[in-house]
């Protein structure tokens, strides 16, 4: 049974396809960039990481338990927030849970 | 999000043909996001176990992604029977989503293994120490892996299959919404709330009108996406707001990375600055808390001061962050109310100068027809989590324990979104759009107005009009 040819299949068989014939050119760059990843995470970044200023730095975040990359509030790790209530009168500052 | 030219369609790496959903693609992310949802909230509150912390989910960490490491990324893979449970979950919802969109079943596998392990990747990536203290997030990880493959090798087309971005995004936006309760709106008392909600809207808005009237902006959604991420909260608030305006893909990457970029910069330089000026902790910290972009670095900032400034700096950060359902909320609304009608009467009289044809104002019923459905969710999802948050102790309880397991795969879906993302981004797209430098112009004028009006609101709210909860926190 012949299966119907799609117009996208049309397409991809006339213009070429990038996953069917990738150049020699786009392969070497692909493992040049695999490289400088592995390169970059395996060697660089672990050097970097023990920098004075930069492991001091992580080290503080890693002892208040902030997790610098959360995207919302509710990632933020051990962080609670504050709010202002009014006891007797006076204000006063009482933390907030997160759930965390 | 927008159909591409037919000049950007051509210099798009080839792809999957567009999906013809059985099943309306807003209407399945809302169905996946609240099906999770009641899910986990059903579990925590048949079998959740109630200790001296709190209510514990039995899902807590059996859902998890690659965590930190510093020499080996082996480090960060000792969770990795959460990883897989995530896998499994978000396989599920790959698959739900394939069949609705009529993909290829025989590329389902292949396809759905390959993005989630490109996912995988970019969190492995984002997870080394270094990278993960000076704030650059997943998403730019995530987009440069599926950019290194795109540009170089091609997108192979089993890959293609899966890479869902918009399907992604929407459900991990009704995700989000369970994590935004209004409850949190009066942490701070009126003073956080001017500080985080009277200022926001005012940056958001003045930006958006210079990139139109000003740098006149070619595209509007991008105006919108920098606008929104720069005044907002970062990379959640472009994701919404990128959604909500129906912004290009490559859009919302180089709003993401524009953010990202200025991020690291504000997180290190506005504590030396406060410290400098000897500004006191709670000015300051409310100062960095509603100006940097992501709520990770404004902890990282906080946390260079003190514990005062750091608990003020995430406070106003979580109150601006609850300010996203409202933005998404009405940026669809704007767009569906003037913006598309706009856009369409320009469309048929291309020689009139932007902003001079304005197309006729659709009533109620038309808005209600053309709204996003997946912000109804959002909103939905937002408001019933609220009410649960504030029924008592233990409604809040149980709405934190839920969200605690829901905003991973939350982040699952986003990271995925930003995998896919970069599967279908040509180089030359993006080069294009920071054409001019009018993109960096927009941010750094925005943000500009940002420091200056959020300090000036932080020292008349602190100091002047409300000095007493300077000396609660002292």
């Amino acid at each position: 049974m012949f299966r119907p040819i799609s117009r996208h299949t049309l397409a991809s068989a006339y213009r070429g396809s990038a996953e069917q014939h990738p150049n020699r050119r786009g392969i070497v760059l692909f493992a040049a960039g695999c490289v400088a990843i592995a390169l970059l995470w395996l060697l660089v970044l672990p050097a970097v990481g023990q920098q004075r200023a930069v492991r001091r730095h992580i080290d503080r975040n890693r002892a208040q338990g902030i997790h610098p990359d959360a995207l919302f509030y509710t990632e933020m790790g051990a962080i609670d927030g504050v709010r202002l209530v009014y006891v007797d009168g006076k204000p006063t500052v009482e933390p907030i849970r997160m759930g965390e | 999000m927008a159909n591409m030219s037919a000049a950007e369609a051509q210099a798009e790496p080839e792809l999957a043909p567009a999906p013809r959903w059985r099943i309306k693609e807003d209407w399945l992310a809302i169905l996946v996001g609240a099906g999770l949802l009641v899910v986990v909230l059903g579990i925590v509150t048949a079998a959740g176990e109630m200790t001296a912390d709190g209510l514990t989910h039995p899902l807590k960490g059996q859902i998890s992604k690659p965590g930190e490491w510093d020499s080996s990324p082996l480090e960060g893979m000792t969770r990795w029977s959460g990883i897989v449970a995530a896998w499994l979950v978000l396989g599920v919802a790959g698959l739900a989503a394939a069949l609705a969109a009529r993909r290829r079943l025989d590329h389902f596998v292949p396809g759905m293994l390959g993005v989630l392990a490109l996912a995988t990747l970019a969190y492995v990536l984002a997870g080394q120490a270094v990278v993960k203290h000076y704030n650059l997030e997943y998403a730019i990880w995530a987009l440069g892996i599926g950019l290194l493959i795109s540009n170089t090798v091609g997108t192979p087309r089993w890959l293609a299959s899966m890479s869902l971005t918009e399907f992604y995004i929407k459900t991990g936006l009704v995700l989000l919404g369970a994590e935004v309760l209004f409850g949190r709106l009066m942490a701070l008392g009126l003073p956080g709330v001017c500080v985080a909600w009277v200022v926001t809207p005012i940056v958001l808005i003045t930006t958006f009108w210079f990139g139109q009237r000003v740098l006149r902006i070619e595209s509007p959604t991008l105006n919108m996406v920098i606008s929104a991420d720069m005044s907002v909260c970062g990379v959640s608030a472009a994701i919404a707001t990128a959604a909500a305006c129906r912004a290009k893909k490559e859009e919302l990457s180089l709003a993401i990375s524009l953010s990202l970029m200025f991020t690291v910069v504000m997180m290190v330089i506005m504590p030396a600055v406060i410290r400098w000026t000897e500004m006191s902790s709670v000015v300051g910290g409310a100062w960095m808390g509603g100006t940097i972009d992501s709520s990770g670095a404004v902890a990282a900032a906080g946390s260079m001061l003190d514990s005062t400034a750091l608990e003020v700096a995430v406070t106003v950060k979580m109150i601006q962050n609850i300010l996203i359902g409202v933005v998404a909320f009405g940026v669809a609304w704007y767009w569906v109310r003037y913006r598309d009608v706009d856009a369409a009467a320009h469309a048929l009289e291309p020689s009139a100068g932007a902003g001079e044809i304005r197309g006729p104002r659709p009533g109620i019923a038309e808005i209600w027809r053309r709204f996003p459905r997946f912000i109804i969710g959002f909103v939905v999802a937002s408001i019933l989590f609220s009410l649960l948050a504030g029924s008592g102790t233990f409604g809040e309880a149980l709405a934190t324990s839920t969200t605690g397991v829901t905003k991973t795969l939350r982040g699952w879906f986003f990271c995925l979104a930003f995998v896919s993302i970069g599967l279908e981004t040509n180089f030359r797209m993006l080069a294009h759009q920071l054409r001019g430098g009018k993109p960096i112009v927009l941010y750094l004028v925005g943000q500009s107005l940002n420091l200056c009006l959020t300090l000036f609101m932080a020292w008349l709210m602190f100091t002047q009009v409300f000095p007493h909860w300077v000396a609660a926190m002292d």
